[in-house]
């Protein structure tokens, strides 16, 4: 049609008096309504729940008398006495310390082994990731049964050449080890997925370039693919502090929080505390706590991931 | 008229959403049922759904409902959910008021925590209906000090599921080996024999080491030889007025003897042991005694283990200061859900009956070789001798149904909670992290403030 007569044209009356972008704003409000059923789901299922965790916090209710008679700051008063608070967040603070960043370094480098071309990549790739298809469960009670002191497979190899087998799951000092090394068994694989995914999608030429300019593997692991990764990196890690924060299967099965509580995080005191004696408003206390311990160290690792990229 | 019809769109749309949610809150709630009136009174109901462990003891529940159908006419959905996920099932159920199960068995000694739940039925309505109970039920046959614990406020709310109590598993020919004549009985000899029996290739006793075991339990079976028993006592080391006693002289000399046994003459990685650790080590030659619950008993002599053909089982007979009660039994009770309807509250009050009756528990020792399934000293003290089942099992059994102490398990659900001090001291002790008389001092301090914080100690 020749310029000039599209403008001439009249429109249709279901055109008429529309202004320019009021079709889009129409549909973005059918879209927020297509998507607030689902909205609605996941609002109740962690915003109701927080709140009323938040809720209980200031109450006395528990499984003996699930009454919730108003307690004011009772229980966060009993956080500064309690004796075991101090205990469980120092281990805390040390597992999520040392699982994280011994997760980050070593899925790293896997991913740095597995995005390697070479022949048989692919059958390392999934050997190395077959720690991701087994249920948490299943890896806790296998580590259990490696790590038993007497009939535990580490210990036997071990024996085998005559170096002396420790007491791995009841010992005061290696026992957090213990849980660490299990958590790194499934934890470091999958910081490997996550980079290596951002490393095949990196473009080659930054990498082909140094490579010419002379710079070593290891300059160009440092100065061009590590902060090139850095995003996928830091989720990686917010990712698994939050896992780390939350383990509970493998702290059950292997250690039970002991000995003594050497092993307690304190999202494990908060199921003993809930389950096992049935102070759930002290245990929604504690959960107050978690949420705060946890935005801490998000929050840091979210600022420093942050602030490299600006 | 476009936006009347994109308003028509959104008016539909979160009528749709509220409905949805309509839905959900009437389904959620459908759930709770509940007889209020006369439930003992009630015809039964042909299907009853029953909520238990997964346990070999069970097991043998399970294939006896067959002859339950046979002469009630009622059919059982047995369901067996594993041992450590029911109690938090039955909470969230109890919680719930949930009714789609009819029967449960969980341990007694939660009684008081179903009960203000409003989760467990009284049993005294239906056992005064002798149109519902049997006539050879026999319920003054079932040991007093075991039903404390299904008592709250002198009201019954269960019956034992099985009777169990301390026994010491022991290795006779390990005991002739060290010049041993027989098992100790006092827990002076258990601690010297212990030491004697430690060697190279066995260590002396096996103990549940694990917090999650829980340790405390093998070790308040021990406190009861030590602590002089206390008629109006609340649990077995809490004063009449709830006070702990672990700083007493003869708890801090528990605390010593334990520790010796566990760091001494227990198998390495002991403080890691639970109930199947222990068990191996006994099949297997590994340890020459075991002191834990009689329930294990059917699982040492019915297994195949190297070293089963000589264990000898005893109970170490109650000391002066605790002369006639001083065993802990501390069994699973059946129950009856309060929130089923009258029907099947009287259905499951029959299968209660059945279970706990005398011709079932005839069966269970004499076909079922499981003594552990036995609550009746009736029922064990007329079975001299069962083939297949050793005799000093019998005797040791008899000795514990007969010598129960009813206040090891004050009826408090904060007891759970101020036992964690006590599981926390024993794993000091075990992994050396704290002298025994500092750790129960520990615990004793902790356990105050618990019982204190919520108000049983005033």
């Amino acid at each position: 049609m020749p310029s000039g007569q599209a403008a001439a044209r009249p429109r249709s009356t279901s055109q008429a008096g529309r202004r320019p972008g009021a079709r889009s704003r129409s549909d973005r409000r059918f879209f927020v309504l297509a998507a607030l059923p689902a909205f609605i789901v996941v609002f109740l299922v962690t915003i109701v729940p927080l709140a009323a965790a938040l809720g209980l916090s200031f109450t006395s209710y528990t499984s003996a008398n699930p009454v919730a008679s108003w307690a004011g700051l009772r229980n966060y008063r009993l956080l500064f006495s309690d004796p075991n608070v101090p205990t469980v967040l120092l281990v805390t603070l040390l597992f999520a310390v040392a699982a994280v960043v011994l997760e980050a370094l070593i899925g790293t480098i896997l991913a740095l082994l597995m995005a390697r071309k070479m022949r048989g990549v692919s059958v390392y790739r999934v050997l190395y990731l077959i720690p991701l298809m087994v249920a948490g469960i299943a890896a806790a009670v296998s580590w259990k049964a490696l790590l038993d002191t007497s009939a535990g497979w580490v210990n036997s190899i071990l024996g085998v050449f005559g170096i002396p087998q420790a007491n791995w799951l009841a010992s005061p000092t290696l026992a957090l080890p213990s849980v660490v090394i299990a958590d790194i068994w499934t934890g470091a694989p999958i910081v490997a997925v996550l980079v290596l995914a951002a490393l095949l999608g990196m473009p080659e030429d930054p990498l082909e370039a140094a490579r010419i300019d002379g710079a070593s593997q290891l300059q160009v692991v440092r100065y061009i693919i590590l902060p090139a990764i850095r995003p996928v990196l830091g989720f990686a890690v917010i990712f698994r502090t939050v896992d780390v924060f939350r383990q509970f299967g493998l702290i059950q099965i292997l250690t039970g929080g002991g000995p003594g509580t050497k092993t307690t995080t304190l999202n494990y005191y908060i199921y003993q505390t809930v389950f096992t004696y049935g102070n759930i408003s002290y245990g929604s206390t504690l959960a107050v706590l978690l949420i705060v311990a946890m935005a801490i160290p998000l929050g840091v690792i979210y600022l420093l991931t942050r602030r490299r990229e600006i | 008229m476009g936006s009347v019809r994109s308003r028509k769109r959104r008016v539909v749309a979160a009528a749709l959403a509220v409905a949805c949610l309509a839905l959900a809150a009437c389904s959620s709630s459908s759930s709770s049922g509940g007889s209020t009136s006369a439930p003992a009174s009630a015809a039964a109901a042909k299907q009853i759904t029953v909520w238990t462990a997964s346990n070999p003891l069970y097991d043998y529940q399970k294939s006896q409902l067959g002859l339950f159908t046979k002469d009630t006419g009622i059919s059982v959905n047995f369901q067996e959910i594993p041992e450590a996920s029911i109690l938090t099932k039955l909470q969230a159920a109890q919680t719930a008021h949930d009714s789609s199960f009819d029967f449960y068995e969980v341990p007694a000694s939660l009684t008081p925590q179903y009960v203000s739940l409003k989760g467990a039925a009284p049993i005294k309505p239906f056992l005064n209906n002798t149109s519902l109970t049997p006539s050879n039920y026999d319920f003054a046959g079932l040991p007093p000090g075991s039903m404390t614990q299904c008592t709250v406020k002198g009201t019954l709310y269960c019956v034992p599921a099985f009777g169990t109590g301390p026994l010491l598993y022991y290795n006779k020919q390990m005991f002739a080996q060290a010049g041993i004549s027989g098992p100790p009985q006092t827990m002076q000899a258990l601690v010297t024999d212990a030491g004697k029996l430690t060697n190279s290739s066995h260590a002396g006793i096996c103990l549940r080491g694990s917090n999650t075991a829980p340790n405390s339990f093998p070790a308040q079976m021990m406190l009861l030889y030590y602590l002089n028993y206390q008629p109006n006592g609340q649990g077995i080391w809490l004063n009449p007025d709830y006070t702990p006693r672990l700083t007493e002289p003869a708890a801090l000399q528990f605390a010593n003897n334990y520790s010796t046994l566990m760091t001494k003459d227990a198998p390495k990685g002991v403080g890691a042991y639970g109930y199947p650790e222990c068990l191996a080590a006994m099949q297997n030659g590994k340890v020459a005694m075991w002191l834990d619950d009689s329930a294990a008993a059917s699982y040492v002599f019915n297994s195949q283990g190297p070293a089963v053909a000589h264990v000898g089982y005893a109970s170490i007979p109650c000391p002066a200061t605790n002369p006639s009660k001083c065993q802990l039994s501390a069994p699973w009770g059946m129950f009856i859900n309060q929130n089923s309807d009258a029907a099947h509250q009287t259905a499951a009050y029959k299968l209660m009956t059945f279970l706990s009756g005398p011709a079932f528990q005839q069966g269970a020792l004499t076909n079922g070789k499981i003594p552990a399934l036995v609550t009746r000293p009736s029922v064990l003290s007329s079975a001299s001798s069962v083939e297949g089942i050793p005799s000093d099992l019998l005797t040791s059994l008899n000795y514990i149904q007969t010598h129960i102490d009813p206040n090891a398990i004050p009826q408090t659900s904060v007891f759970n909670q101020a036992q964690q001090p006590l599981n926390v001291a024993l794993s000091d002790i075990i992994s050396g992290q704290s002298s025994p008389d500092n750790a129960f001092k520990t615990a004793n301090s902790q356990i105050t403030a618990i019982l204190k914080q919520s108000g049983v100690i005033q």
